[in-house]
């Protein structure tokens, strides 16, 4: 049976890629150390650690406005990138 | 979205990031009056690996000299203390006083909310409270 080769990607549409890569993963990290930034911001605000969000709801020291639902997402997201990373 | 064009002023819902998990949506949508609703919603993939909603916040508003909440749906939370079996529930408040209706009403899993269900909502609410929006 013939089979055909898949045309090769020219140079350019290789660099292309290569670059909209690169750029993503920019993205990525810098918006990784605004989520930190954004977290510790919190923490500083509400005076109490990530680890004890929804602890505090539960107690009644947090009520939660929407910059707290803001918080679980963005501490949420930062520990998923963090465990990746292991 | 189209369909609400009326209804909505300016602003919009733009995706933030995509990270391994999915992609974060974001914005904040204003109408009439001072009234809002900012968004956040992580999309990701679900159990059969089809696109999905993981977290959401829909926060409706108005702005001005005291800015108060009209409502807010979100499963950032379970108050599994209330008896809720999900974290899907509803934050309500008392239009004239602003204050919080507590404990959050459960809403559940089946029935959590889209952008289209919560302007239906918003735009039902400001039609049912021109008379405070107008003071």
């Amino acid at each position: 049976m013939a089979t055909t080769k898949p045309p090769t990607p020219s140079l350019q549409s290789q660099t292309d890629q290569l670059l909209a890569d690169h750029a993503a993963v920019v993205r990525y990290i810098e918006f990784m150390r605004t989520l930190q930034a954004r977290v510790l911001a919190y923490e500083a605000q509400f005076g109490i650690p990530s680890s004890e969000i929804h602890e505090a709801i539960d107690d009644g020291r947090l009520r939660e406005t929407f910059d707290v639902t803001k918080w679980i997402m963005d501490f949420e997201m930062l520990s998923q990138a963090k465990l990746l990373e292991q | 979205m189209r369909e609400f064009d009326y209804f909505i002023e300016r602003g919009s819902v733009e995706p933030q990031v995509t990270d391994y998990y999915g992609t974060l949506f974001e914005g904040r949508l204003l109408f009439s009056y001072g009234v809002y609703l900012d968004v956040r919603i992580k999309l990701g993939f679900g159990d059969r690996h089809q696109i999905d909603v993981w977290r959401y916040t829909f926060h409706a508003g108005i702005t001005g000299t005291d800015d108060r909440t009209i409502f807010q749906y979100d499963n950032a939370h379970a108050y599994t203390q209330e008896g809720h079996p999900d974290p899907h529930h509803k934050h309500r408040f008392d239009p004239v006083t602003g204050k919080e209706i507590t404990p959050p009403e459960w809403i559940g899993e089946a029935n959590r909310p889209t952008l289209r269900s919560v302007l239906v909502e918003l735009e039902r609410w400001c039609l049912d409270h021109r008379h405070l929006l107008e003071r």
